[in-house]
């Protein structure tokens, strides 16, 4: 049980009499307590000295409690003080009123003290409630936002400049923190890794685990491990520690700008999609693989493509194919392709900016479901 | 005029119990006082014909004297509130002169219950 006793207390009446009744009955119960006889004076005491409740009078001169309610309900500052109305009108309009117009409880006058003390302790435990419910929150969200920033600072702040190809990326977490995650790594002598990841949750937990699986694969690529190898090696770390059973999907590839060609170890993410200078998509085989952090037995799909001339490859997370419009319906690879195709020629960057305004677009009022994560290469001149 | 000056002797009771008899008093003698300033707009709104001062009058009146279980003279209020917010003032005249005509004797009997 919350002590509401030694509350400030607001007792808006023109009437000396009720004033007088009320404040005694609320001092006997401990509460502090200030008087207004109109609405400015009222209002003026609210913007000076901060009030748990106000017990507000329907029936004043210039400004009666209709409207001096009808303004605290359209102040930021004053919405969320509780409002008694204290009123002689008996009539059911007039307190229906007062309630759809925002006041907590309603009672006729000459209020009754039993009455008035049960109704302001039901109402005062309900604002020492919601007064803990929103400083909880709002801890949380400055929490959230910590790690929302230190999630972001381990993705790259820039792309690197390529011999030979272009970059682009971008990510939009659904959540103020996200479970996908991509970098490019500098393997040396003209060799870039990249990798995306996904993981199968999101919010906190999912940022939490995202952070694990991105850290244990950049400890792999400091010892240049080989991708396949590296998805191995994570899962076999991950299954250890997993005890939520989350997975994350995970497509690590290896662009060599001098062969140009690019290799890819895949578990359980989507393809990547590979679109020629002419506008042709390059089929790539759709061999089998799973998650990272589902069993120890891990099948990971490794391929090596020739890069293709002038031409580009996107990786991307299932929040990109699978964001769902109004009717339910996905947007699926073929709205990709034929997005692709239409805006081949722009830069990398841009086609990654234009794909998530087209995705948004097709969404319509749909919130963000999942994690939006793109990542595009171009070949923007022959390479050996 | 005897319904008029009536009291409800639990309403009273009650105040007696839950505030003490000093601050009891002291209630009395603001609502005599209130009373009897709020009569004289009241009566004064009616001659002007001023119908919002009759009504908000009326209102105060019926709301206070309902505190000491003053029923018959708050029902009287209550009546002449429902002829100011009606727009009906010329019907006022009558029942006004009977609130007017009850007024001091219940406040002397509030009095007497206070020095009781």
């Amino acid at each position: 049980m919350i002590d509401v006793q030694e509350s400030d207390l607001l007792v808006v009446d023109d009437d000396q009499l009720n004033q007088m009744l009320i404040g005694k009955y609320l001092e006997t119960e401990g509460h502090r307590v200030s008087y207004a006889s109109n609405g400015f004076e009222a209002l003026a005491k609210l913007a000076e000295q901060s009030f748990d409740m106000v017990l507000l009078d329907i029936e004043m001169p210039e400004m009666n409690g209709y409207q001096i309610l009808e303004q605290m309900v359209g102040d930021p500052r004053l919405r969320d003080i509780p409002v008694i109305v204290t009123s002689a009108i008996e009539q059911l309009d007039s307190v229906v009123r007062c309630i759809e117009m925002g006041a907590e409880d309603y009672l006729t006058k000459p209020v009754n003290r039993i009455l008035l003390k049960a109704r302001i302790d039901a109402s005062l435990e309900k604002k020492h409630l919601r007064d803990k419910q929103a400083k909880h929150l709002r801890q949380l969200e400055r929490e959230m936002d910590i790690a929302r920033e230190t999630q972001l600072s381990v993705l790259p702040d820039h792309l690197p400049e390529l011999k030979g190809f272009k970059l682009g990326a971008k990510i939009i977490p659904a959540r103020a923190v996200g479970g996908d995650f991509y970098d490019v790594i500098d393997f040396g002598s003209q060799r870039w890794g990249f990798m995306i990841g996904d993981v199968s949750d999101k919010g906190l937990p999912a940022a939490l685990f995202m952070t694990l699986t991105y850290s244990l694969l950049r400890a792999e690529a400091s010892r240049q491990t080989p991708a396949k190898q590296a998805l191995i090696n994570v899962n076999r770390t991950l299954m250890s520690m997993n005890s939520a059973s989350m997975f994350v999907t995970i497509l690590c590839g290896m662009l060599d700008c001098k062969q140009g060609t690019f290799s890819f170890a895949r578990a359980g993410h989507p393809v990547p999609m590979v679109l020629s200078a002419e506008g042709e998509f390059i089929k790539i085989p759709v061999n089998a693989s799973q998650a990272v952090g589902l069993s120890d037995g891990i099948i990971v799909d490794a391929q090596t493509i020739p890069f293709p001339v002038g031409g580009l490859i996107l990786m991307f997370s299932d929040g990109l194919s699978e964001a769902c419009n109004n009717k339910d319906e996905q947007f699926g690879e073929t709205n990709l392709s034929n997005f692709l195709q239409d805006h081949r020629h722009l830069d990398p960057q841009e086609i990654c900016e234009a794909l998530w305004k087209e995705v948004q677009r097709y969404s319509g009022d749909q919130p963000q479901q999942d994690d939006f994560t793109i990542l595009a290469i171009r070949s923007v001149f022959g390479h050996p | 005029m005897d319904t008029l000056t009536e009291l409800d002797p639990l309403t009273f009771t009650n105040l007696l119990n839950d505030l003490g008899a000093d601050f009891v008093c002291e209630l009395v003698e603001t609502y005599c006082n209130d009373s009897r300033q709020q009569l004289h707009i009241l009566q004064t709104a009616l001659d002007q014909g001023d119908q919002t001062t009759f009504t908000r009058a009326a209102h105060s009146l019926k709301s206070t004297s309902l505190i000491f279980g003053a029923l018959g003279f708050a029902n009287l209020a209550r009546e002449l509130e429902m002829l100011g917010r009606a727009g009906r003032l010329e019907e006022a005249y009558e029942k006004s002169q009977q609130l007017v005509d009850a007024c001091e004797p219940l406040l002397r009997k509030l009095k007497d219950l206070c020095h009781d």
